[in-house]
């Protein structure tokens, strides 16, 4: 058995590279951007990439390719049902709605009439979105009728740049006040040069349009609880708010002690991940009269001590495993054990 | 069993309509871009939904929603299948390569450098095509580095328009040479004003930039071979070439008699629908050398026109059948079948 692994420094492939090594898996490392991709990929069985939204070529191809090389029998990390609703709100609205999962109640709509005839009909406030962006950035709350029919406007006329650099520099204020330390100072001399210079994924990126999507505004949380499913294991931070805001997301202050984490809510993201015949899913849930509500999700997450300071996991009966954590371990694990599972006469072998 | 049907004036929902009524088939009518679709779909067993890339909406939203009801049990037509590489060469690229189909070989780059550095390794002419666009629009002959060097610059600078309006009217142009008929000259006149004017779908389109395509020319094809394959059916249509070009889609000149059409390449359109697990695909195959050669596929066509005027099908041993065909019949007629399989 051989695997290909997508390298790309700082991503989830430094680990998954460490983990070949460390458990003797033959590997090589490639490219998914050359144009023979698909031939380079003939002696192996399985390919690990961790793309993200931050890379703008990845978005061109990365589900075409996962998709055409499924067709042709090499198990993908991320697979189609893990990765095709990342970044995208849209499909997350979708695909949670349809497998009756708890997703905090959102619309989309195509046209503007639609969109403003709704407004007309609903209460206030909403959450407006883009369907991608990472962390909180194009997210806000609208409290009127009146901003509501100046953003379905611009959905439908010049549409909306994919970052936004304001509530970017805002951001990075917000992290001056919270750590204030240098690399904070740095990070905001850094927000006003992009202010003039865009980065190249807003080069690439076409602007957001022709769509509007809104969520339902569920008052009295004052943090999110991110649920990761890795297979049979679920993992657990609480995030706060940032002071005078709706978002959690990003903020950065959180807690992981298990016993802030009601087992309810677990049990649906185990639930949940199953439907979604998920590989590796991160939730952001909330609380609405008494239920855990799904607000969005996503495949990846950042890797480093965020997850890493986890005490520990929870498996699939819910009980409480107190050890260290490794996420891209646990994938590269689950991965590497299907794969053994699939091409049994290789695994005798092995 | 009931479906719900997209109904949209001009398209497939047309004839499946019709059929529904003809055959006594449980429908509703839905319009897929409401907010709570999914939940309007919750007493069907089937949606059959005719998007296509002109409709800057279904671009947002068909292939979410199809693998959403998917995960629901609700049978889609097109499915997933059959429509997530729909006017998307390059993901065309990656799947016929993969499932080791005839493909004429293609290559797609993300990088300028990349791009450039190809260029000085490989031979001209090349053909240049944007990911997404039907009717050869946005399709063109590169004959020189040189010219290649621009496309590249474009590509990761500004980027291109997906709606080509020069050339759009210039086939406005050749339409009316071809007819001569009082609607082609309409056709010229709606077409200076789309100069200034843009439809919705431009509106609302993206640029297309931050890749670059290109496929091999091959040379000596004055028409290409349109195979459509439906279940296990498969039709044909020949496409001659516009005078002094070198594409045939689009040019609406057609001949169908089935002598035309090599067993060899029926066989192959139905071998490759088959790895594909599509319910609907047509083909254009042109020729290199005596073997057929893919240049794309599409789950769908123009509804009149040449696929009303096929005079009969092959079934899957290749055998002819002659008659007269309405394809869009066998399209709800495959998809009831397989729901009251289910």
């Amino acid at each position: 058995m051989k695997i290909a692994i997508h390298d790309s420094p700082g991503s989830f492939s430094d680990r998954w590279i460490a983990y070949c090594q460390e458990n003797k898996i033959n590997f090589k490392k490639i490219n998914c951007y050359d144009t023979d991709i698909i031939s380079q990929l003939d002696d192996v069985d399985g390919l690990m990439w961790n793309w993200n939204q931050e890379d703008y070529k990845a978005a061109l191809f990365a589900r075409q390719l996962t998709k055409s090389l499924e067709k042709k029998g090499i198990k993908v990390f991320p697979d189609t049902n893990t990765s095709w609703h990342f970044d995208d709100k849209v499909g997350q609205k979708y695909l949670l709605e349809a497998i009756g999962a708890p997703l905090v109640k959102s619309y989309v709509f195509y046209t503007a009439k639609e969109a403003l005839d709704w407004v007309e009909r609903t209460t206030f406030p909403k959450v407006f979105k883009l369907r991608g962006g990472a962390g909180s950035i194009n997210v806000s709350l609208v409290k009127t009728k009146k901003k509501a029919r100046h953003l379905i406007k611009k959905a439908f006329k010049e549409g909306f740049l994919p970052v936004n650099r304001i509530s970017s520099l805002k951001d990075r204020f917000w992290k001056l006040e919270r750590d204030k330390n240098l690399d904070a100072a740095k990070g905001i001399i850094k927000g006003f040069g992009r202010l003039f210079i865009p980065k190249e994924i807003e080069r690439f990126s076409p602007n957001q349009k022709g769509y509007i999507y809104f969520q339902d505004f569920i008052e009295g949380n004052n943090f999110d609880t991110r649920l990761i499913v890795i297979g049979d294991r679920c993992i657990a931070v609480r995030r706060y708010c940032r002071r005078d805001d709706f978002r959690a997301s990003g903020s950065g202050i959180k807690e992981y002690d298990p016993k802030l984490f009601d087992k309810r809510n677990i049990k649906v993201a185990f639930e949940t991940a199953k439907k979604l015949r998920s590989k590796s899913v991160a939730f952001d849930f909330i609380w609405q009269d008494n239920e855990p509500k799904i607000v969005e999700m996503s495949y990846t997450f950042i890797m480093g001590s965020f997850y890493d300071d986890c005490p520990g996991f929870w498996d699939n009966n819910l009980i409480w495993h107190n050890t260290p954590v490794n996420p891209q371990y646990f994938i590269a694990e689950d991965f590497i054990r299907e794969l053994n599972e699939n091409i049994p006469e290789l695994s005798q072998s092995n | 069993m009931k479906i719900a049907i997209h109904d949209n004036a001009g398209s497939f929902s047309d004839r499946w309509i019709s059929y529904c009524l003809e055959n006594k088939i449980d429908f509703k009518k839905v319009n897929c871009y409401d907010s709570d679709i999914i939940n309007i779909l919750d007493d069907c067993d089937g949606l059959m939904w005719n998007w296509n890339q002109i409709d800057y909406k279904a671009m947002l939203c068909a292939r979410q929603l199809t693998k959403s009801l998917e995960h629901k049990g609700i049978k889609v037509f097109p499915d997933t299948n059959t429509s997530w590489h729909f006017d998307d060469k390059v993901g065309q690229k990656y799947l016929l390569e993969a499932i080791a189909a005839p493909l004429a070989k293609s290559y797609v780059f993300y990088s300028a450098e990349e791009a450039l550095n190809w260029i000085k390794k490989t031979s001209f002419p090349k053909v240049f095509k944007l990911r997404g666009g039907a009717g050869s629009i946005n399709v063109s002959l590169i004959k020189t580095q040189r010219a290649a060097r621009q496309i590249i610059k474009k590509a990761f600078h500004e980027g291109f328009l997906p709606v080509n309006r020069a050339a759009d009217l210039k086939h406005r142009f050749w339409v009316f040479r071809r007819d001569k008929s009082w609607n082609s000259v309409k056709k010229i006149i709606g077409g200076f004003g789309r100069l200034f004017f843009p439809t919705e779908f431009e509106r609302f389109a993206h640029k297309q930039k931050g890749y670059v395509y290109f496929q091999d020319f091959i040379p000596n094809n004055d028409y290409d071979t349109r195979l459509v394959v439906i279940g296990n059916r498969c039709f044909g249509c020949r496409r001659y070439c516009r005078k002094n070009d070198f594409r045939a889609s689009g040019s609406g000149l057609c001949k169908f008699e089935p002598e035309l059409f090599d067993k060899n390449c029926i066989q192959s359109a139905f071998e490759i629908a088959e790895k594909l697990e599509t319910r609907s695909v047509a083909f254009d195959f042109v020729m290199l050398e005596k073997t057929p050669k893919i240049v794309e596929i599409s789950y769908c066509f123009p509804m009149e026109g040449a696929s009303d005027c096929c005079v009969g099908y092959w079934d899957r041993d290749l055998n002819w059948y002659d008659s007269s065909l309405n394809l869009q019949y066998f399209m709800i007629e495959d998809f009831i079948n397989d729901l009251k399989r289910k």
